[in-house]
């Protein structure tokens, strides 16, 4: 009886043990983050250059046009697909121009053409921008739609991922 | 908005600008395994039609945690839970507040709930990948999101 009793493990020795296991593994989730921000900057480097293929160039009029491309987004722990839209067309200078349609207000989905005939438009607080993306002054967004970095090669249209704000235009 | 500390603090922020909220009620079983094969593809289509939702509409409606019970449990008894969720998330305030549900079980019970239930057909099940699964998901996604728009106006 007694001999068996050696070789168990008793309630309070399991308990110290899992108490330091799980202490060990808070001490690994403080370091953690920290090595996550050093890392992040350099791997978020890497990911803008994955430029995809949206359309041909000669596709791309006047109108804006919508169109979507799938990237892979690390968020957090996993890794998912998402679908990311832009709108493209050719500006006043008959520059190339790829938009977000992500409200600058508070991020909600602009369309083209819904309430104004040249304008878009956002649906949850009557969000107004000129047919150049530019925020119309009196309505809640304070600054233009963001804008997609793209390549052209051999005719075809390219876009990041990543979009950033616009310079004053 | 979602359920998470970045948009929380967004959300208390911009509060006069995010007024709808949105449920998804989503039950579970575990009494039968037939059904469970059912509800656990619903609930994976619900988290895709809800945060598909959330992403179009992200500056003005809320997407609250899901609401969950069991699917044997009589839905006469989750009326006074659900309606006790909806007036506490009344008083944040939300002035508009929806239930997204494959349930049909609630149907009967609309009239005695607070917010506005919105019961959807579910696609029996699939690949959710498929591009027909996908158009039908699109298109439902669409019809719910003009039912929002329509309150604002
Ligand atoms: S989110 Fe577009 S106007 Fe507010």
């Amino acid at each position: 009886m007694s001999n068996k009793k050696n070789n168990q493990v008793s309630r309070r020795q399991f308990l110290n043990y899992t108490l330091t296991g799980v202490g060990g593994f808070m001490g690994a989730a403080l370091i953690a983050p920290m090595v996550g921000f050093a890392v992040d900057p350099l791997l978020k480097g890497e990911k803008s250059g994955d430029f995809v293929y949206v359309l041909d160039v000669d596709e791309i009029t006047e109108t804006p046009q919508k169109v979507s491309f799938q990237v892979d987004q690390t968020d957090g722990w996993y890794e998912s697909k998402v679908e990311k839209n832009a709108f493209v067309f050719y500006d006043s200078n008959g520059d190339i121009l790829a938009l977000s349609p992500v409200c600058t207000h508070l991020g909600c989905t602009v369309d083209w053409a819904t309430e104004k005939e040249d304008e878009f438009f956002c649906p949850c607080h009557d969000g107004r921008y000129n047919a150049e993306g530019e925020n119309i002054a009196g309505t809640p967004p304070t600054e233009p739609l963001h804008e997609y970095t793209f390549k052209v090669e051999e005719g075809k249209l390219y876009l990041s991922p990543e979009t950033h704000a616009r310079g004053g235009a | 908005m979602k359920y998470i500390e970045q948009d929380i603090k967004m959300y208390i922020q911009e509060k006069e600008y995010i007024d709808t909220a949105i449920i998804p009620l989503v039950p579970y079983a575990i009494h039968d395994d037939q059904e469970m094969v059912l509800t656990s593809f619903q609930q994976e289509l619900m988290n895709l039609y809800s945060h598909q939702l959330e992403q179009r509409l992200k500056g003005r409606i809320f997407l609250f945690p899901v609401y969950t019970y069991l699917k044997n449990s009589l839905i006469d008894n989750e009326i006074e839970r659900i309606n006790h969720v909806i007036q506490e998330v009344k008083k944040q305030p939300f002035n508009e507040v929806f239930l997204l549900t494959f349930d049909k079980q609630w149907r009967k019970q609309s009239s005695s709930i607070e917010g506005e239930l919105v019961w959807l057909p579910a696609i029996k099940s699939g690949n959710l990948q498929s591009n027909e699964v996908r158009e039908v998901i699109r298109s439902q996604i669409i019809d719910i999101e003009e039912l929002i728009k329509e309150s604002w106006s």
